[in-house]
C-alpha cells in the first residue's frame, strides 16, 4: 500500500489514514482521527497556556480573554473542517454504502463538532483546577472564620454590638389601611414617615423567619425580628457550600466572641491576622480611598478592613472560591451549552451533505421566513402567558413537514418542497421532545392557575409544587435518541430517495 | 475472449505497436481475475511508460509481455455472453417551461455495445442522455434496465455511471478520490490499491496521480473522471460529450479503450455516448442515432430501409463545373458547404464515384464514403 503526502496529515497518521481510505471510507470521509488530533494538539497548547496564565488563584479571572481567544481558534478548526466537508461532497451520495454509515458519520460528525467546541471550555477548566491545587474547600473556610475572629477579638472596643430590631405584623388585605398608621409601634428609632413599613408577603415572612438572628413573638400576628451586626470582614458567597466547616455568621461571632470582653493576646494576634491578610490579598488591590459602602469612614468595618488590608483578602478570597466552584456551580450549563451548539452545528452539516445546495439554503430561508411569520401571529395572538403558542406551532409546523416528508415514498420525480420539509424535519426533531415537555409543563402551571383565582382574578404564581426539571431532563434526553432511531429507519431512507429520484 | 485477444495482442506487438498492446494486455490479465498477472501486467505497463519516456524500450519488454499473454491465455477465462442491458420505449420528456420537446425514441443496448448520439447542440442529447440516466423523469414512455429487479432510482443511480460535459471538480488528491470511489464501490484494502493502480496504469494517468485538479489539463479531468466512474464498475456508462477535452490522439485512444473495456470479460457493459465528433463516434459504435430538435431522425439499426443514395464528401482544388463535367447530367447531385464538396448519387455506387475521381486524376486531400453516416443530416 503507497501512502500518500496528503496536506495536513502527520507521518504517522498517513498509513491508518490510507486504511481508513480504503476499507472505511465513511468513516474517512469525516476525516474525524484528524479532527481528534488537532484538537488534541490545541488542547494542549490551550491548558498549557492556561496552566501558565492561571498560576494565582487569587488574581481576578482573566478567562474572558482567553475565552475570546479559543473560541477564535475553534471558529478557525472549524472553517477549515467544515470547509473540506463541504467541498468533499461531489460524488459521494451514490455507493455501496452500509445501512449504518449514515448514523456512523452522524456520531463522528458530533464527536469532531464536541472536540473542536470543547476546547472552548480549557481556560475555564483549568483555572478551576489551578484554584483547587492552590487552596483547599477547608482551608477556605477556616482561614475565613479565623479572620473574622481574630478581627472581632482584636477590635472588640469599636464593635457595634446592638443588635437591630424589626417588627412585622400580620395583616389581612381589610385591614391595610388601619395597619398603615400602627405598624412599627415597637421600633427603637421614632418613625419619621407613616408609611414606612415594607409590604412583604407569608413567602418573605417565612425566609426571614428561617434566616433572622433572632426572633421574638409578641402574639399571633406580632413578631420582631433581631439581626445582628456585620462581624464578616471577609466572606464569600457560596465559601462553604460544598465543605464540612461553615462560615460563621454574625450571630455565631457574636454568640461565641463577643458576649463578654474579651481578653486575647493581641501580639499574638495581630501577627496571625497579618500573615492570614497577606496569604488572601489579591495581588496589585489598593485599599479605596474616599469612597466607602459603609457610610462612614468612621464605621468600625472600614476601619477594621483599612487597618489590616482585609479588602485586598476578601477580594482574593472571592477570587479563590469563585474560581474553585465555577464548575460545581455551572458544569450543567456548560455542558448543555457544549450540547446544543454541537447538536446544531452538527444537524446543519448533516443537513447540508444529504441535501443540496440549493434546497439547503432555500430551507434555511423558509426557516427564516417561518420565523418572521410566526413571530407576526403570535404578536396577533399574544402568544399565550407562558408562550405555549409558540410551542404549538411548532408542533404544527413539525407535523406538516413530517408529513410532506413522506411524500417522499411515492413521489415520481424530486421537489425542492419535498427537500426544504425533509431538511427542516430532520433540524427540528432532536428537539421535539423539549417541545413537547414545555407544553407539558405549561398544562401543569395553567392547571394550577386555573385553581388559584381568587376573589375573580387569577392568582399569577408559577406552581412551586411542581417540580419540572426532571421533566426537562427527560426530554434533552429523550431528542438525541428519538432523533438517531428517526435517522437510522426514516430520515436517512427519506434522504436517500429524496436524493437519487429524477429531476423534474 | 482468450484466442481472439491472446492473438490480437500478438498482433499488435509483432508490428511495434507497444503501447496499444500493453493496454490490451493490461484488460486481459484484469478479465482473468488473478491478482499476480494483474500486478504483473501494471508492472509490465509501468516499465513500458518509464522506457517510452527515456526513448526507448528495453529487448526483454516484447519476452516479458509474450509470457504475460501466455500465463493470461493459460487460464482460459471466456467472454460471458451478451446481456440485455437497457430498453427505451418511446422515451419522451417536456421541459415544464415547455420550450423543448424530446420526442418519442426507441432502441435497447447490450453489454458490450456502444450507443452514440449525435446532432447539433441544443437539440436533445444530454436531454436523452439524463433521462437514460434517471436523472430526469419521463413525460411519456418508459425505461427498463434488465439486469435489475424491480429497481429504485438509488438502485439505477448505482447501476448507472453518468459522466456529464462539465465534470465536477474534484477535492484533494486525485489518487485518494480514485482510492475513496473504489472504496465505496465495495473494493477495499489490497483490492483497491490494485484496481486504483491497475486504472491508472490502464488510463496512463500514474504520473499525475499525485496531483491535484487544478494541476492538470481539462483532457486529463475527463481521463481521471472515466477512471473513478470505471472503479465503480457500472454496467451502463453514459457519457455527455467525453471527447470535448481531449485531442484527437487522446480521444481516438479513449474511444477505443471504453470499446474495449466495454466487452471485457471483468466488467462487460453498455456504453452511451454523445459527441459532436461524428466521424470518431460512428467508429466506434453498434448503433448511432441522430437527433435533431428533439426527434431522432435516423438510427443506424434502420440504414437500409432509410438510405436510398450513395453519398461522398471529398477536399479538391478542382472548381465545380470541372467536377460536374466528369460525370454524366442527372447522376449526380454536387454541393460545397465551403471546405469540402458532397457528391450524392442514386445510381452510382460510392466505389464508382471514387474511380471516376481518380481516373480523372482530380487531385484529392480528403476522401470519405458518408453514405451511412449521420454527417448527411447535419
Amino acid at each position: 500500500m503507497s501512502t500518500s503526502n496528503r496536506p495536513l496529515v502527520p507521518s504517522f497518521l498517513q498509513k491508518p489514514d490510507d486504511r481508513l481510505l480504503r476499507n472505511y471510507p465513511a468513516i474517512w470521509q469525516t476525516r474525524v482521527h484528524l479532527v481528534l488530533y488537532y484538537a488534541l494538539l490545541v488542547a494542549a497548547a490551550i491548558f498549557g497556556l492556561s496552566f501558565v496564565t492561571y498560576a494565582n488563584a487569587k488574581d481576578n479571572s482573566t478567562v474572558g480573554g482567553m475565552l475570546t481567544f479559543t473560541i477564535l481558534i475553534s471558529l478557525l478548526g472549524m472553517v477549515i473542517w467544515v470547509i473540506y466537508l463541504l467541498r468533499f461532497n461531489v460524488f459521494k451520495r451514490f455507493g455501496q454504502w452500509r445501512a449504518t454509515d449514515s448514523l456512523l458519520m452522524y456520531v463522528l460528525f458530533t464527536i469532531s463538532v464536541a472536540a473542536i467546541i470543547s476546547i472552548c471550555f480549557i481556560p475555564s477548566a483549568v483555572q478551576t483546577m489551578r484554584a483547587n491545587q492552590q487552596f483547599g474547600n477547608e482551608e477556605v473556610v477556616q482561614d475565613i472564620n479565623e479572620i473574622n475572629r481574630t478581627a472581632c477579638l482584636l477590635e472588640y472596643d469599636i464593635l457595634d454590638l446592638d443588635w437591630k430590631p424589626d417588627t412585622c405584623r400580620l395583616i389581612s388585605k381589610r385591614e391595610e389601611e388601619a395597619v398603615r398608621v400602627s405598624v412599627d409601634t415597637v421600633a427603637e428609632e421614632a418613625i419619621s414617615r407613616e408609611d414606612s413599613y415594607t409590604r412583604i408577603d407569608t413567602a418573605d415572612l417565612r425566609r426571614r423567619m428561617s434566616q433572622t438572628d433572632s426572633v421574638v413573638k409578641l402574639s399571633d400576628s406580632v413578631f420582631i425580628f433581631y439581626s445582628v451586626p456585620d462581624y464578616q470582614f471577609v466572606d464569600s458567597y457560596k465559601a462553604d457550600e460544598y465543605t464540612r466547616e461553615k462560615v460563621l455568621t454574625s450571630a455565631q461571632l457574636f454568640r461565641t466572641y463577643l458576649k463578654t470582653r474579651p481578653n486575647p493576646d493581641r501580639a499574638v494576634l495581630v501577627v496571625r491576622l497579618n500573615a492570614l491578610a497577606a496569604k488572601w490579598a489579591a495581588p496589585g488591590y489598593q485599599f479605596e480611598n474616599g469612597y466607602t459602602v459603609y457610610g462612614s469612614e468612621e464605621h468600625y468595618t472600614y476601619r477594621i478592613r483599612k487597618k489590616y488590608a482585609l479588602t485586598a483578602a476578601d477580594y482574593g478570597i472571592d477570587n479563590v472560591v469563585e474560581k474553585k466552584y465555577e464548575w460545581k456551580d455551572d458544569g450543567s450549563a456548560y455542558f448543555r451549552l457544549l450540547w446544543y451548539f454541537t447538536l446544531s452545528i452538527t444537524l446543519l452539516l448533516f443537513i447540508y451533505r444529504h441535501s443540496t445546495t440549493r434546497t439547503f439554503f432555500l430551507s434555511v430561508l423558509t426557516a427564516v421566513l417561518l420565523s418572521i411569520l410566526t413571530g407576526l401571529m403570535l404578536m396577533g395572538s399574544g402568544g399565550g402567558s407562558e408562550g405555549e403558542n409558540f410551542f404549538i406551532f411548532l408542533v404544527f409546523y413539525y407535523l406538516l413537514f413530517g408529513v410532506l416528508s413522506l411524500v417522499i415514498f411515492t413521489a415520481r420525480s424530486r421537489s425542492v418542497f419535498q427537500g426544504i420539509a425533509l431538511n427542516l424535519f430532520t433540524f427540528l426533531t432532536p428537539f421535539m421532545p423539549l417541545v413537547v415537555a414545555s407544553l407539558y409543563v405549561i398544562s401543569k402551571r395553567y392547571a394550577y392557575l386555573h385553581n388559584r383565582t381568587i376573589e375573580g382574578s387569577v392568582y399569577y404564581a408559577i406552581r412551586d409544587d411542581f417540580d419540572s426539571g426532571p421533566v426537562y431532563l427527560l426530554a434533552e434526553l429523550a431528542g438525541p435518541v428519538l432523533f438517531l432511531i428517526l435517522l437510522q429507519f426514516l430520515i436517512r431512507i427519506l434522504y436517500r430517495k429524496w436524493q437519487a429520484a429524477p429531476e423534474q | 475472449m482468450s484466442t481472439s485477444s491472446h492473438a490480437e495482442i500478438l498482433e499488435y506487438l509483432n508490428h511495434g505497436d507497444a503501447g496499444l498492446a500493453v493496454r490490451r494486455l493490461l484488460d486481459y490479465c484484469l478479465d482473468t481475475g488473478q491478482e499476480e498477472l494483474i500486478r504483473e501486467a501494471i508492472r509490465l505497463s509501468r516499465s513500458y511508460h518509464q522506457a517510452t519516456e527515456i526513448g526507448s524500450l528495453p529487448d526483454s519488454f516484447t519476452e516479458q509481455a509474450r509470457s504475460l499473454i501466455d500465463k493470461a491465455a493459460a487460464t482460459g477465462q471466456q467472454h460471458p455472453a451478451p446481456q440485455l442491458l437497457i430498453t427505451a420505449d418511446q422515451v419522451a420528456k417536456t421541459y415544464t417551461g415547455g420550450n423543448f420537446s424530446l420526442k418519442p425514441i426507441s432502441f435497447s443496448l447490450q453489454t458490450g455495445q456502444v450507443l452514440g448520439v449525435v446532432g447539433e447542440n441544443g437539440n436533445g442529447k444530454t436531454t436523452l442522455l439524463r433521462c437514460l440516466a434517471g436523472q430526469l423523469a419521463l413525460d411519456g414512455g418508459k425505461i427498463d434496465y434488465h439486469l435489475l429487479r424491480k429497481p429504485d432510482y438509488y438502485a439505477i443511480k448505482n447501476h448507472i455511471a453518468f459522466i456529464p460535459q462539465r465534470i465536477p471538480r474534484w477535492y484533494g488528491l486525485l489518487k485518494d478520490n480514485l482510492h475513496f470511489s473504489a472504496a465505496i464501490s465495495g473494493i477495499h484494502d489490497g483490492d483497491n490499491d490494485r484496481m486504483v493502480e491497475f486504472m491508472l496504469e490502464r488510463l496512463n494517468l500514474t504520473r499525475f496521480a499525485h496531483l491535484t485538479w487544478n494541476q492538470i489539463s481539462s483532457g486529463y479531468r475527463t481521463r481521471f473522471e472515466i477512471a473513478r466512474i470505471l472503479l465503480q464498475r457500472p454496467r451502463l456508462l453514459i457519457l455527455d460529450e467525453p471527447l470535448a477535452n481531449l485531442d484527437i490522439n487522446a480521444q481516438q485512444t479513449i474511444l477505443t479503450d471504453l470499446v474495449f473495456m466495454a466487452r471485457a470479460a471483468h466488467n462487460p457493459m453498455g456504453i452511451v455516448l454523445s459527441s459532436q465528433q461524428l466521424h470518431e463516434v460512428e467508429k466506434v459504435a453498434d448503433t448511432v442515432i441522430f437527433i435533431k430538435d428533439g426527434n431522432c431522425l435516423y438510427s443506424s439499426t434502420d440504414k437500409e430501409e432509410k438510405i436510398t443514395s450513395t453519398a461522398i464528401e471529398f477536399e479538391t482544388t478542382l472548381d465545380r463545373d470541372s467536377i460536374h463535367g466528369l460525370f454524366a447530367a442527372g447522376d449526380v447531385s454536387l454541393q460545397y458547404n465551403g471546405g469540402f464538396y458532397t457528391i450524392e448519387s442514386t445510381v452510382l455506387t460510392a466505389a464508382q464515384l471514387l474511380t471516376t475521381l481518380v481516373q480523372a486524376q482530380v487531385p484529392l486531400t480528403y476522401y470519405r464514403d458518408i453514405t451511412y453516416s449521420t454527417k448527411r443530416f447535419f
